[in-house]
């Protein structure tokens, strides 16, 4: 018994000492090129001929923002930005994690009683809207879209949503197909998420079905939805000698390394060119080598847009007569190191890719001409070379 | 010893049988896409993560004992054994030792939980999932652990299979060749008597799970190893790593009355991959395959539970006849 | 010649709740010495013995074992010490192999570094199955592959490989055939010739007789008496077990074996999968029918043909009153039939349920008014059995578990008498029971049988069948050999040419 005790003893103490290094490490996860998003904030951007209202000048608000959590790569590059905007536009943030509908909802009753004025939300319930009207708060949906007719009807008869702003994904899956077949591509395999677990993958897949309608020659030979996605890709690999092209719409829990692993493993370098998404670890290089041909990300500007379009409705300056209409934004699309190295600088960089005096032009109090055309103009010019010829000059 | 060599090869027979005719359905029907070495190494090496999960959960199983938690002790211990391995710089020996203890620790604990709470298992474990899948978030940034290059070298083959076939062994060893896998044994299939006959019940299942957690620890090792990172996932989606190891561990149950556990589960573990591959060869899209692999699962289940009906129903209608025969002919 | 007193109890208490069952009870168990341990179910003999054998620990009272101070921490102690004990319930464990039950908690002596020895282990094992007369017994067999009585034998193969001083028998018998019973008292019988003692607890109070120096004898947990071989009787252990005199006969007291002209229960041309074939029976109104033979005659299957818990692969059987047949217990129980399985605890008895639970559970379809079964009339029908059958216990909701094996065949009783059975088949309706509630059986069956139910009692016990059946059928090969009428000059040799 006095033996057992002992083992019992010292199993304990070795709990509480891994237990204690784990939870005394650093924050870094020790990987040298660590894309975690700009958790580190972006620095304000001091412009002294600027023909906007400093933040100290701006009366303040505070808005709630509810997403599913903000220590992954997007979810902390969302906060890092908003945190930003916030010190650019006198705005407190309250961040509240959400998954389940059920947390949406409770989220958005607790943001209100906080005396929130406008909330930012990845998804849009009725009852969300029901109980924002009572409270006279405004609600915006980022990154996401809500496809239910009656959500829909809800949301153009109510005074108080705003809007939706979210990228669009199903032009991103067409994109996708189109470049692989571009490249020569034929014998192709994709992989996702199960279906119904998340509209952006959905839309996704979507796309990428009807890009592939549209090319008689190219040849699918395998498809997988799951969470498996790097043990699929093996099987593929081994059963498909011939596949070239390897399409990933994401959402796996090793993330798009387990796929570069995958890739490795198998010996597809050199014979496969995969298009994916989410922007990460190793891009560069994977870039550099060919092995990625395409692929997309930087999603998180996007809440600086939906911001302003929030921001107007807050200041008495709405913009979107329309707001059942989703606004929809292009992804950022890498296809070359360079890219990359311009990417990391100016959009993950200490320089967010909407300045604040950028998005401050999109707010008809300050700037009349502001519209949802020139939201829409932001849009249609975004893109890697756009970030880099407007800000350039601030990093010189 | 000539009866004990045929009885020997009969069972071998019938161990192999079901990954033998699987095999031999998709060779035919796979449009040749099925059946390469390659793809059969593939298969094998997919199998050695499940096969390890399977060994931990077996052993619990064995005693009456649920796991659903050995997904969130793997998810953990990928997370924290790679992150300590690359923290100290200490590359996959590192990882390894790292993995493991953490496994052994946090399965230890789930086993001095159930000990102390005396909650049924399946209740204790899957709230412990929720637990173990919570912890990785607040480690080390909660960015989870990236590893690359040659520490991923154990996904590999040879590496993996040798990586199995030491971890095999030590199970095999243990549950057939020392005292605790004989008392395992006999606990769970009397316990009371077990423990009138000087068994603790209570010390066993705690040593179980941390034996378990052994494997579990190997486990991470190679999760690790094949996707080069790993993510905190929350919502339960380590169960997911579980459902699979319980599939191959339901079929090894069924082949046990041929063969060891051990292998039987092995066995099942690599049939249920080599199913899965070949229904994609055969071109099958991810919702009929899951379908078919479920049905697969039932029908196997279903056979092994009515083993022997078919030949019971067949001796009694024979019986009847003959009865019937003596009736008529009044020579009772 | 002075003996040396092996094993002493001193003042032994032990209660179960409210329930005394062990006051003051002082024994001396001497070398050499074959005891015999008797008492009613509820005397205390079960409880003693296993306050020996280390399963319990008394609330009072000291033990002495050769002399010191004897305090088993546990079974596994108190047979390192040298006291072992066989039980009467299943105790090997499936799934294992025969070397592996024998070793059982002992495994560490074959294991050297963490690694056991199978060899070493089974060659063990072989040793102790030879020297206890079963030498074709596999040591790396698997148990499940041995039946019934083989396992027991393992069972005392265990008890027996640490050479006990002292080794105690509870009720082991009941559970072996010839066989295992030769062996048993041949080792009994080595036992004494190597001066060590035997504590018997068995029912069958001929086999003490002839096995035992001496006999004691329990009555409600209080030590009555220890009878000397020369002063032991049949007739003086039942009076001391029971308190009182048996009045009148053990058995019904007439031999008017008549009964009503009309067939409640036509078995007709039954085969079933074993041992029955082409089987026929008529019991008829107000009936006592015994059926007899060995063990492995068909009789224990012609009964649960008859409560339709088996299909009959060929032929029927039917109730005449309705022409119902009876294809399965539910169609059975619906019209008013009961069955008493041989295995109590397994069959007959929901162990973990109350009394009340178990009484009421064929008979809910009548307590049910409507949709609802009242909690009043639950009790009522319970209340009912409990008084009529006077079953021991502190209250119905008591679980059946915690009785003893008498007051659970009460229960069984209760439960068919309370569903107003007219039909009830009985397959060894006082195994394990002992004599005063023997008799109250027996008083029961005659009373129903005068209130013109009718009775199909399956036993293995001739005296039994002799004491109370109208008609006796002798099976054997699952044929019906002879058929006896009741008579007082029927005897036991009468019947035992026709089963053999």
């Amino acid at each position: 018994m006095k033996k057992f005790k002992k083992s019992i003893a010292l199993l304990l103490g070795l709990i509480m000492v891994i237990g204690s290094l784990a939870a005394c490490s650093s924050a870094d996860n020790g990987s040298k090129d660590s894309n975690e998003g700009n958790k580190g904030g972006f620095d304000v951007v001091t412009n002294e001929d600027s023909i906007y209202p400093a933040a100290s000048e701006l009366d303040p608000y505070s808005v709630g923002v509810l997403l599913w959590g903000y220590t992954d790569q997007l979810g902390g590059s969302v906060k890092s930005n908003l945190e930003y905007l916030g010190k650019e536009f006198n705005v407190n943030f309250s961040f509240v994690e959400a998954l389940t509908m059920e947390e949406y909802i409770s989220g958005t009753e607790n943001l209100i009683q906080r005396g929130v004025d406008g909330i930012l939300s990845l998804l849009i319930l009725p009852s969300m809207i029901e109980k924002a009207e009572e409270a006279g708060v405004y609600l915006q949906c980022i990154l996401n879209e809500s496809t239910d007719p009656d959500t829909l009807k809800l949301i153009a008869e109510s005074e108080y949503v705003t809007g939706m702003v979210t990228e669009n994904d199903y032009e991103c899956g067409v994109a996708m197909v189109d470049d692989l077949y571009d490249r020569g591509m034929r014998n192709i395999v994709w992989i996702a998420p199960e279906a119904g677990m998340a509209a952006n993958h959905d839309n996704r897949v979507r796309g990428i079905e009807d890009a592939i309608e549209k090319h008689d020659d190219l040849n699918v030979l395998a498809n997988y939805r799951g969470t498996e996605q790097a043990e699929a890709l093996q099987s593929f690999a081994a059963t498909y000698p011939e596949m070239d092209g390897i399409i990933v719409t994401g959402g796996a829990g090793g993330g798009t390394e387990s796929i570069y692993q995958v890739m490795q493993s198998e010996g597809l370098n050199g014979q496969a060119v995969l298009a994916t998404i989410d922007i990460g670890e190793g891009t560069g290089e994977k870039l550099e080598s060919g092995e990625l041909g395409w692929i997309a990300g930087g999603q998180f500007p996007t809440t600086g847009i939906a911001f302003a379009v929030l921001y107007n409705a807050m200041v008495g300056t709405p913009i979107n007569d329309t707001p059942e209409k989703t606004i929809y934004r292009p992804f950022m699309v890498l296809q070359s190191k360079d890219n990359y190295d311009n990417y990391m600088k100016f959009v993950e960089g200490s320089i967010p890719p909407y300045t604040g005096d950028e998005i401050k032009a999109l707010i008809k109090k300050f700037n009349p001409e502001a519209s949802l055309e020139l939201v829409n103009e932001y849009g249609d010019n975004y893109s890697i070379d756009d970030v880099v010829s407007r800000h350039k000059d601030l990093f010189d | 010893m000539g009866t004990k060599f045929k009885d020997y090869t009969l069972r071998t027979i019938k161990s192999l049988l079901l990954p033998i005719m699987v095999y031999v359905f998709f060779l035919i029907i796979g449009n040749e896409r099925f059946g390469s070495s390659r793809q059969m190494i593939t298969i094998a090496r997919q199998s050695v993560m499940p096969v390890l999960i399977s060994l931990a959960i077996a052993c619990n199983m064995s005693i009456g004992m649920w796991d659903f938690s050995a997904g969130g002790v793997v998810a953990v211990a990928s997370i924290v054994g790679g992150n300590l391995a690359k923290m100290t710089g200490t590359g996959i020996p590192g990882m390894i030792i790292f993995c493991m203890i953490v496994g052994v620790a946090v399965a230890s604990f789930t086993g001095l939980l159930y000990n102390f709470m005396k909650v049924p298992s399946i209740v204790l474990t899957i709230g412990l999932v929720l637990v173990y899948e919570t912890i990785p978030f607040f480690v080390f940034g909660g960015g989870g652990v990236l590893i690359s290059g040659k520490m991923t070298i154990l996904a590999l083959a040879p590496y993996c299979f040798i990586v199995l076939a030491i971890m095999f062994a030590i199970f095999y060893v243990v549950f057939n060749y020392t005292p605790f896998g004989h008392n395992v044994r006999a606990l769970g299939n009397g316990q009371l008597i077990a423990r009138n006959a000087g068994l603790n019940p209570g010390k066993t299942k705690l040593y179980s799970f941390i034996f378990g957690g052994i494997f579990l620890g190997m486990a991470a090792v190679m999760n690790l190893s094949v996707s080069g990172m790993i993510k905190p996932a929350a919502g339960m989606a380590s169960v997911a790593l579980v459902f699979d190891s319980m599939m191959g561990i339901f079929i090894g149950l069924f082949l046990s009355k041929y063969c060891n556990l051990a292998i039987g589960v092995t066995i099942g573990t690599f049939t249920m991959k080599m199913l899965n591959t070949g229904l994609i060869a055969v071109g099958f899209s991810t919702t009929i395959r899951e379908i078919t692999t479920g049905l697969f699962l039932l029908i196997i289940l279903g056979v092994s539970s009515n083993q022997g009906k078919i030949s019971e129903w067949k001796a009694k209608r024979q019986r009847a006849k003959e009865a019937n025969a003596k009736y008529a002919a009044g020579t009772m | 010649m002075i003996k040396e007193c092996l094993l002493e109890t001193k003042g032994i208490y032990k209660s179960f709740g409210p329930t005394r069952a062990l006051v003051d009870v002082s024994i001396q168990v001497c070398r050499g010495e074959i005891r015999g341990l008797i008492g009613e179910n509820g005397s205390g003999k079960s409880t003693l013995s296993s306050i020996v054998a280390g399963a319990q620990t008394a609330d009072k009272g000291e033990m002495f074992f050769k002399g010191e101070q004897y305090l088993p921490k546990g079974n596994v102690d108190a047979q390192k010490q040298g006291i072992s004990m066989v039980v009467q319930e299943m105790g090997t464990i499936p799934g294992i192999t025969v070397a592996s039950n024998i070793f059982l908690g002992n495994l560490n002596q074959f294991s050297k570094s963490g690694i056991l020895s199978i060899s070493k282990m089974n060659k063990a094992a072989k040793k102790i199955l030879t020297e206890i007369g079963v030498p074709e017994i596999n040591p790396s067999m698997f148990i499940d592959k041995l039946n019934f009585e083989d396992r027991k034998i393992v069972e005392i193969a265990r008890a027996m490989y640490t050479e006990p001083e002292v080794l105690i028998i509870d009720e082991t018998t009941t559970a072996l055939a010839q066989k295992g019973r030769t062996l048993l008292y041949k080792l009994i019988d080595k036992m004494h010739k190597e001066n060590k003692a035997v504590l018997f607890i068995s029912h069958d109070l001929d086999e003490l007789m002839s096995v035992c120096n001496n006999i004691t004898v329990l009555r409600d947990g209080n030590l009555i008496d220890t009878l000397e071989k020369e002063d032991m009787s049949i007739d003086k252990m039942r009076r001391l077990m029971v308190g009182r005199e048996l009045k009148g006969n053990y058995y019904r007291s007439d031999y008017d074996g008549s009964y009503g002209k009309e067939v409640v229960l036509d078995i007709r041309q039954a085969t079933t999968g074993v041992n029955v074939e082409n089987f026929s029976l008529q019991l008829h109104k107000g009936e006592i029918l015994g059926i007899g033979g060995l063990s492995d005659c068909g009789m224990h299957e012609v009964g649960r043909v008859a409560f339709g818990i088996d299909k009959p692969l060929t032929g029927e059987v039917k109730l005449i009153k309705d022409d119902v047949l009876i294809s399965n217990p539910q169609v059975a129980i619906r019209n008013k039939m009961g069955y008493v399985s041989k295995d109590r605890d397994k069959e007959a008895l929901i162990l973990n349920a109350s009394i009340k639970d178990n009484i009421t559970l064929p008979s809910l379809p009548i307590l049910e008014n409507g949709f609802i079964i009242t909690n009043k009339s639950e009790s009522e029908l319970a209340n009912q059995g409990v008084d009529q059958m006077e079953i021991k216990c502190y209250s119905p909701e008591q679980r059946c578990n915690e009785l003893s094996g008498g007051n659970k065949q009460k229960v069984v009783f209760a439960k068919w008498i309370g569903n107003g059975s007219d039909i009830l088949i009985l397959d060894c309706p006082t195994r394990g029971i002992d004599v005063g509630v023997k008799a109250n059986m027996y008083q029961l069956m005659y009373q129903l049988k005068k209130e013109g139910k009718s009775i199909l009692m399956i036993s293995e016990e001739l005296p039994e069948l002799i004491g109370m059946s109208d008609r006796i059928l002798i099976m054997k090969d699952g044929l019906i050999q002879k058929e006896f009428a009741r008579s007082e000059e029927l005897s036991e040799q009468d019947i035992i040419d026709y089963m053999i």
